[in-house]
């Protein structure tokens, strides 16, 4: 009798074998001690690689998945779903293993935060009453920068403290077109203007400023109040931070090998930015990916980088003004499947 | 109809997040797949519902692809190097890395080595993840057979971890 197939051997791990083969193939395994080495060897692979797919389902949750079922979404689902169905936070997909369970009784990074909510509201309240009192009486040039505005706390609290970002539309708002000055750059992704790249924060009329304060200060009091919904989801925030900055960074440093040194990209620290701070230095407007939360917004040279966590890493959606046009890069962590980069691709707006 | 769907819903939800799940790596396409799956299931309930079920998702799956491919976006697609991790042992970053790892030698494998490998892994018999795959029922185990090897091969080698991507 000729040797197994490998396919009969995995069929017989896997209890496909009727029983009018059965007998065969079992008396084959004992006179041949070849197809019992091939049988070991194949319940090694079968056994590994059913080890390798279950570790899939112990990637970390993403934020905001925390009690939000399929059927609760979706109203038809959520009438005629039968009241033994669990909501996601106890789906065992997504239920972390028991290993994990000390690093969720972490205290959740973002919690760490809640403090500045009130602060950086305090602030921009006080801002925009400056402000206001300036306007008043007429000191309020356009161009003239407000003094206390670039020692406001608010960039460096929205990026550690990832939560709910304002909705696509509202980050589409139209805003004033920038300086003619920043059209100049060259076509993408060509070197930043130095003067850009050193100046994260443009320059706006004192109105603005006190808006964007403002209207960062309100974006902090969300974040802080997501916290306490959406904490448990990411307890890991800090470890996936670092993550990313470790990611982006080797990016980056690719970016500038495949494009040149000077690149826009490469020669510059990237600092994190407020929305309102990405779409200002974009020239008015943005691009997310649609179904997806950014984790934050980082500034590198010209670069804008909106930065969303994936179970593969993060993945940065770079882009910049280079005259009229808005160029844009997906920088997707290596091992994502071309399918998802697709429909990321895709859902771009 | 509706409560038979229901019923489908209960039995076959979870099982199909999970797949396409570990098939995109992505929960919110994963969701919304599945909420695909079961609107068409609604439309026409299908008569044997567990391959007829995963069968759809696998081809949602497929078509979404597509799309996107069809949609030459003026978009320029990087992926970067693995990261080059800086902290300490944390069982996080490890088992990230490992989720990593595994997602990138499952991309090595053909369309459909992957699906029959994640089809079985959901429990189905060779009948089932024949019909769900259109494959002949007597190749599923030579299929199986040979999507393990070559995942666990990849999995070792670092096979697709490292590469640039188009």
């Amino acid at each position: 009798m000729p040797h197994l197939d490998e396919g009969i051997l995995h069929a017989l791990l896997d209890g496909e074998i009727g029983s009018p083969e059965i007998a065969g193939i079992e008396q084959h395994l004992a006179e041949c001690e070849a197809c019992r080495g091939r049988l070991e060897e194949a319940r090694r692979f079968r056994t590994e690689a059913l080890g390798m797919l279950e570790s899939l389902d112990e990637a970390t949750a993403p934020l905001g998945m925390a009690g939000m079922g399929v059927a609760e979404s979706v109203p038809y689902f959520a009438a005629a779903m039968p009241t033994t169905m669990r909501p996601m936070d106890q789906d065992p997909v997504f239920t972390p293993a028991p290993a994990r369970a000390p690093q969720r009784a972490a205290p959740p990074a973002r919690r760490r935060w809640r403090w500045v909510a009130p602060i950086g509201l305090a602030t921009a309240a006080l801002l925009a009453l400056v402000v206001r009192t300036r306007t008043d009486v007429g000191s309020g040039a356009p161009g003239t920068p407000v003094a206390a505005a670039p020692t406001t706390p608010v960039p460096t609290v929205v990026a550690e403290a990832p939560g709910k970002e304002p909705s696509a539309p509202a980050l589409e708002a139209r805003r004033p077109s920038p300086p003619a000055s920043r059209s100049t750059a060259r076509k993408p992704p060509g070197p930043a203007p130095a003067a850009v790249a050193a100046q994260p924060e443009p320059k706006a009329a004192n109105g603005q400023v006190a808006t964007d304060a403002l209207q960062r200060a309100e974006h902090q009091v969300v974040v802080a109040s997501e916290t306490a919904v959406t904490g448990a989801a990411a307890p890991k925030s800090s470890s996936l931070g670092a993550r990313s900055d470790a990611a982006l960074g080797k990016a980056a440093k690719s970016f500038d090998r495949e494009f040149g040194a000077g690149s826009a990209i490469g020669d510059a620290r990237p600092v994190a930015i407020s929305a309102d701070g990405a779409i200002k230095t974009l020239g008015g407007s943005i691009r997310l990916v649609d179904g997806l939360t950014p984790e934050r917004y980082e500034l590198a040279g010209i670069v804008v980088r909106v930065i969303y966590r994936t179970a593969w890493g993060p993945l940065a959606l770079e882009q910049w003004r280079a005259g009229n046009v808005l160029a844009q890069r997906l920088v997707a962590p290596s091992g994502t499947p071309e399918d998802s980069v697709s429909a990321w691709k895709e859902r771009i707006r | 109809m509706t409560e038979f769907v229901a019923d489908l819903y209960a039995q076959f939800r979870e099982p199909l997040i999970r797949m396409l799940y570990r098939r995109t790596g992505d929960r919110d396409r994963a969701e919304e797949l599945t909420q695909e799956v079961f609107a068409r299931a609604v439309a026409a309930p299908p008569r044997n519902p567990r391959p007829w079920l995963f069968a759809v998702a696998l081809n949602l799956l497929r078509e979404e692809g597509r799309r996107a491919t069809r949609q030459g976006r003026r978009l320029e697609l990087y992926r970067g190097e693995q990261p080059q991790w800086t902290e300490g042992p944390d069982e996080a970053l490890l088992r990230d890395e490992r989720v990593a790892k595994v997602r990138a030698a499952l991309a090595v494998l053909s369309e459909r080595d992957r699906d029959v490998l994640l089809l079985q892994a959901e429990g189905m018999n060779y009948d089932d993840i024949a019909q769900a795959s259109g494959l002949a029922k007597g190749a599923i185990g030579t299929t199986l057979a040979r999507a393990r090897r070559r995942l666990v091969d990849a999995y070792r080698s670092g096979e697709g971890h490292r590469h640039a991507a188009s």
